[in-house]
């Protein structure tokens, strides 16, 4: 049967050849693959250029480091990140980052310490030793950072832009028995004075008197400047030479109940001290600690904020020259504190926002209309405090393509895209390549 | 680009005559092995590397014809063709009966799936194994033997004038 039908199909198809192999028939075929082979390349070419966007939108920054070229004197930070997201690959903070945008801490079941921000959301890790405690200092500018290299120290101060680095050997954490002179406090807010020449501080001298110490004010040549006396918390700076400390007395109900705000030299001598009178009376318990305090940058006004129950935080401006208060705001989601800071004249406020896992961080900003969150952060990276340069916070905000969006594919939409162009990459060579799986065996062979 | 018109010149012809059987239809024919052919031309470089390109050229032709290509449907409305472009009336001073058997096969074909088709062509022309046939076809051989048993029996039922090329008790399973 199989050769009768074999010589049926010879039969049938015997005299069709010719009509069906047309003139030139090579020629014309080898015409068609060239355009073919065109069309594949630059298909193929498009299609591995798309792929490399889209993993150059996840993975351009931590590979690049965003240094800035020789920087001049007034290089300062002129926008911030929107969005806190995570990000993959981290490195140590490079020497010329160019001026930051702040800082976030993060306390997450395997990551913690604090990362630096650029103005643009890359991360960096701050080359911390582990438990150092301290709070970095990061000045209005974005462009000096100072912080503990390890709990022996030393403490390092850096310059962002010129990539200078002073390392003070004097200075360690607060673990009693270290041999450096001076201390700095754990869970303390830090200040830079408006010029960024001097910073200010919780700490002391290792003193064998008992004085109580202030504050430490560290200057750009490396040396140190013990405050002592009874003066309260540092609270910043009311002029380049001016540093601002927030006294709380008898709040056991024995006393009055009083808060003072007192500049002083760079010595610690007293030059104004003002009473803060409240509007109304100051909230039972006070709930004023070493966070409260933050002067404002033009030096004349005192942001005090009281740790409220309920996960409140009431934030009262006073007027450094007479104590007189000029406002008070109550924000929602201040249940951790973590310093506040400015955006130019406008009040910023740390915020935990409740989530799943515990909190998350984000900044409000007071404006005259209410508070306002400007930032959010991906629950995933477990960001417990977030610390502004002032100027970053008042310039731009940077949060293409979703903003303030909190959206779970708003965090992962770029693993999302990288992972459909993977699919089709995949699927498109699975096509493609399909072709070559299995070898044929012809029967027919070409003629010798 | 010699070497590939070199091929083309010595095996289109064959190639051509296995296009017509999976078609069923010359112009369609003719666009199969033209696309089949600039498909091989785009990787020629590669293709003739590997030895005998023809196995390649022949599975493409095949998966082509199967999976389909752009001038399929185009051309199905040339299927009833006059005379003069029916090649198979042509050429030859056969008798009346030859042409008669011829034009009964070639309907009866027509009238089959493109997949029965092809394996018959593949099995009984092409002379592959069910395996060789199934691989080529992107199928199992089991469906290979069911497609050939499917056809073959519609076969019978279009043309029972043939019943001696596949006619029942034919042990085409046997293979």
């Amino acid at each position: 049967m199989t050769s009768d039908l074999r010589d049926a199909f010879d039969d049938l198809s015997a005299d069709v050849a010719p009509y069906v192999v047309g003139d030139d028939l090579g020629r014309t075929a080898w015409r068609a693959g060239r355009r073919r082979r065109t069309r594949r390349l630059a298909a193929t070419g498009g299609l591995a250029l798309a792929a490399a966007a889209v993993l150059a939108l996840i993975a351009p920054w931590p590979v690049i480091p965003q240094t800035l070229g020789p920087a001049g004197t007034d290089a300062r930070a002129t926008g911030y990140p929107q969005r806190i997201t995570h990000q993959w690959w981290l490195s140590d903070l490079p020497d010329r980052p160019g001026p930051l945008a702040g800082l976030v801490e993060i306390n997450g079941p395997d990551t913690f310490g604090w990362r630096a921000l650029s103005q643009h959301g890359n991360q960096w890790r701050l080359p911390q030793g582990i438990g150092t405690g301290d709070w970095p200092a990061l000045s209005s500018d974005g462009r000096r950072l100072g912080y503990l290299a390890a709990q022996e120290g030393p403490y390092v101060l850096r310059d962002l832009v010129e990539g200078t680095q002073l390392r003070i050997p004097s200075i360690s954490g607060g673990t009693i028995g270290l041999p450096a002179r001076y201390w700095v406090g754990d869970q303390t807010p830090t200040f830079w004075s408006p010029d960024g020449a001097h910073l200010l501080l919780s700490g002391g001298e290792r003193t064998a008197d008992g004085t109580p110490p202030a504050g430490l004010i560290v200057d750009l040549t490396g040396s140190v400047r013990s405050v002592p006396g009874d003066l309260g918390f540092p609270a910043g700076w009311a002029a380049a030479d001016r540093p601002v400390w927030v006294k709380v007395s008898g709040a056991d109900g024995r006393s009055e109940y009083k808060v003072t705000a007192t500049t002083t030299d760079l010595t610690g001598t007293p030059v104004t001290t003002v009473t803060l009178r409240p509007s109304d009376a100051w909230p039972g318990g006070g709930g004023l600690n070493q966070w409260s305090g933050l002067a404002s940058p033009t030096g004349d006004q005192l942001l005090l904020t009281g740790y409220l129950t309920g996960d409140r935080g009431e934030v009262r401006r006073f007027s450094l020259r007479d104590g007189t208060e000029l406002g008070v705001t109550t924000v929602d989601d201040v249940w951790v504190p973590c310093g506040s800071s400015w955006a130019g004249e406008v009040a910023a406020m740390p915020l935990m926002l409740r989530s799943d896992d515990g909190g998350t961080a984000s900044t409000a900003l007071l404006r005259p209309d209410g508070p306002r969150q400007v930032v959010a952060a991906d629950p995933d990276l477990s960001a417990t405090c977030l610390v502004w340069a002032s100027d970053a916070l008042a310039g731009e905000a940077h949060g293409w393509p979703f903003g303030l969006s909190t959206a779970w594919w708003s965090w992962w939409w770029r693993e999302i895209l990288a992972g459909a162009a993977a699919l089709a990459m995949l699927l498109w060579g699975w096509i493609r390549l399909g072709f070559w799986r299995v070898p044929v065996r012809s029967k027919a062979a070409p003629p010798a | 680009m010699e070497d590939f018109e070199g091929f083309v010149r010595a095996r289109s012809t064959a190639l051509a005559r296995t296009a017509y059987l999976l078609t069923g239809d010359r112009h369609q024919a003719e666009d199969l092995l033209q696309d089949t052919l600039a498909r091989v031309a785009e990787r020629w470089t590669a293709v003739s590397r590997g030895g005998d390109p023809e196995p390649y050229v022949r599975r493409m032709l095949y998966t082509r014809a199967i999976d389909g290509w752009r001038g399929r449907q185009r051309r199905a409305a040339l299927d009833t063709t006059e005379a003069r472009q029916r090649p198979e009336l042509r050429g030859r001073p056969d008798d009346a009966d030859t042409v008669t058997r011829r034009l009964v096969l070639r309907d009866a074909l027509a009238r089959l799936t493109q997949r029965q088709r092809a394996v018959l062509v593949l099995r009984f022309y092409e002379d592959l194994t069910e395996v060789q046939t199934a691989e080529a076809l992107h199928c199992s051989p089991n469906t290979v033997k069911s497609q050939t048993r499917h056809a073959l029996e519609r076969l019978r039922q279009l043309a029972p004038e043939l019943a001696d090329l596949f006619g029942p008790g034919t042990p085409v399973e046997a293979r």
